[in-house]
């Protein structure tokens, strides 16, 4: 099967599991397809960094928390019928999607630059670690700041609003959560086949030989950094509305790993893989987490067979060796 | 005698009490194969590393192309013309030897991102036409990983002509390969150095009396000799530090 193959039936699978839950009349199965694809959009932006550019972050939670803070602030000032702040100009909150967006891009865009810049100088177990420590200090940084709640978190009371729809509806969010997953999906594909991807491809496979044809590494590594830590961000102000409430537990190093798993399960450097894991990472949630609380124990269990016999993950396994366009 | 298009003025570099570069100066110009020979441990990894980028002199200068490169990184030398190919050959596995043009022809303007990287024509032209001229285009499209130990060979020196070389390092481009091989790569050499004058590292003394223009005697890091290839048979410095053994 080829890998185009499985990523329209993996995509095809969420929104007909979101569709079977409209007709079946259970909004609850609705709301676990939206999660699905949040959490996998989350994974499409560290995949993006794993995966195509061999940078093992393990701090993507702070992009992930920065978009949920960008919505929970913005949304919660609004509602409160509060001003951000009133100097040098009055900025009040807002609760349009379609500001939230483009400024929780841009924040966790600007940090994974500002962190990317640093954590690039080094590789191998020092990038995973100096990553990690950055997360870390914005995760203490959140639970230390008593104007947005704290350790409690910031409730978000009414859904942000999405021109046209309504998004209390759960198939109207869906609707949102997945389209936005559709385009960012293109986006990255088609990014993967410019000039850019086919570099990124290969400072991963051999920085040396990049070096030689007079392409600097960094800059090339640095600019994917970029575009990752926006992506999971995005996704970030994505589940904070779902939830409607934000916490620093979205910043926390447990929510890294959880990415790293959907990536590692789904397949890495797969385009749709993360969806993939997502999907069964929610899928085993609900099934043994309703069995006994210990489920991550089979979470765990399999983790480990995919690493050691299934490294492609489920969509490397269906699809085989990988190849460029 | 032109400007030397590469030129080593006093180079040092010494690791604790070893000097693996000692007062190093030589000249690569326009249209010559300058060899570098010398036995095993006389430097020539290191003064090639030094050359490239990837090592930083403790003393000396390094002028390519008329301006002085000692300071600079290696991918802004590359990007300057300076060409290298690798003792080991260093190929990006999974990439076909097409797609590794593709990008080399690429890699110094500005990187698109949108356009997919298989729709410039002209890159897409120039890519077969050196695919055609190292005899690789059966193979362009097999991924870098299967293919045979000459043609990965053919495949590096294809990659540093896709980047308008003005000088080629070569560590050691016939290491490895079997006599066949070896006559193809020798000859293709030949032709190469139309486009740009090679600095070649080579441990194979019939290639390197066969292509040489002028070969410098590298011995405990020092330059003990430059000369032509006939001057260099009957010096008795180097009969002795080397070809004597």
């Amino acid at each position: 099967m080829s890998e185009r193959v499985i990523s329209v039936a993996i995509l095809a699978a969420l929104i007909g599991a979101a569709f079977f839950g409209k007709l079946a009349d259970e909004p609850y199965i609705i709301t676990l397809a939206t999660k699905v694809a949040i959490l996998g959009l989350a994974g499409v932006g560290l995949n993006f960094a794993i995966g195509s550019g061999g940078m093992v972050s393990f701090g993507h939670a702070a992009y992930f928390g920065v978009g949920g803070y960008v919505t929970g602030i913005l949304a919660s000032t609004a509602l409160n019928y509060e001003v951000l702040t009133s100097w040098p100009i009055e900025i009040s909150g807002t609760t349009q999607m379609l500001i939230h967006w483009p400024i929780a891009i841009a924040l966790s865009a600007g940090l994974a630059l500002l962190i990317g810049a640093m954590s690039l100088r080094t590789s191998g177990v020092y990038f995973i670690m100096i990553t990690l420590a950055f997360a870390q200090m914005i995760y203490y940084f959140a639970i230390s700041w008593p104007s947005y709640g704290g350790e409690d978190g910031l409730p978000i009371y009414v859904r942000s609003d999405f021109p046209g729809l309504n998004t209390l509806d759960p198939i109207s969010f869906f609707g949102v959560a997945c389209g936005l997953l559709l385009a960012v999906l293109w986006g990255v594909a088609r990014l993967m086949r410019s000039p850019f991807g086919l570099a990124l491809e290969a400072v991963r496979q051999n920085p040396a030989r990049v070096t030689a044809m007079g392409l600097g590494q960094y800059r090339v590594q640095l600019t994917a950094f970029v575009i990752s830590g926006a992506i999971t961000g995005l996704a970030g102000a994505l589940y904070a509305d779902l939830n409607r409430f934000v916490s620093p537990s979205m910043l926390s190093w447990a929510t890294s790993g959880e990415i790293m798993i959907f990536v590692i399960l789904g397949g890495v450097g797969r385009l749709a893989g993360p969806v993939a894991g997502a999907a069964l990472f929610i899928i085993l949630e609900q099934i043994l987490g309703g069995w006994t609380e210990h489920w991550q124990f089979f979470l765990g269990v399999m983790l480990i067979v995919v690493v050691l016999y299934a490294r492609g993950g489920i969509v490397g396994t269906l699809a085989g060796r990988r190849r460029y366009g | 005698m032109d400007e030397p298009i590469l030129s080593v003025r006093g180079l040092r570099k010494s690791f604790g009490a070893l000097k693996a570069t000692d007062d190093v100066s030589l000249d690569l110009v326009a249209g010559e194969i300058h060899a570098l020979i010398g036995p095993n441990g006389a430097g020539k990894s290191t003064l090639i590393a030094q050359l490239s980028g990837t090592l930083c002199p403790d003393a000396g200068q390094i002028r390519f192309g008329g301006r002085n490169v000692t300071e600079l990184a290696p991918a802004k030398r590359a990007a300057l013309g300076l060409a290298r190919t690798f003792q080991v050959s260093s190929v990006l596995p999974e990439f076909s030897a097409r797609q590794h043009l593709r990008l080399a022809c690429q890699a110094r303007g500005s990187l698109g991102f949108w356009r997919r990287a298989d729709r410039f024509t002209n890159v897409e032209d120039r890519a077969d036409q050196l695919l055609r001229r190292v005899g690789l285009t059966a193979d362009a499209d097999v991924p870098a990983t299967d293919l045979s130990h000459g043609a990965r060979r053919r495949l590096e020196v294809a990659l540093a002509l896709a980047g308008a070389p003005r000088a080629f390092l070569m560590d050691e481009p016939m290491a490895g390969l079997g006599a066949e091989g070896n006559a193809d790569l020798t000859q293709m050499l030949r032709t190469l150095k139309a486009d740009a004058p090679i600095l070649l590292v080579e441990h194979d003394m019939d290639a390197v009396f066969a292509l040489a223009d002028r070969i410098s005697v590298l011995v405990y890091g020092r330059v003990i000799a430059t000369g032509t290839a006939d001057e260099i048979r009957v010096n008795q410095d180097v009969q002795e530090a080397y070809l004597g053994t």
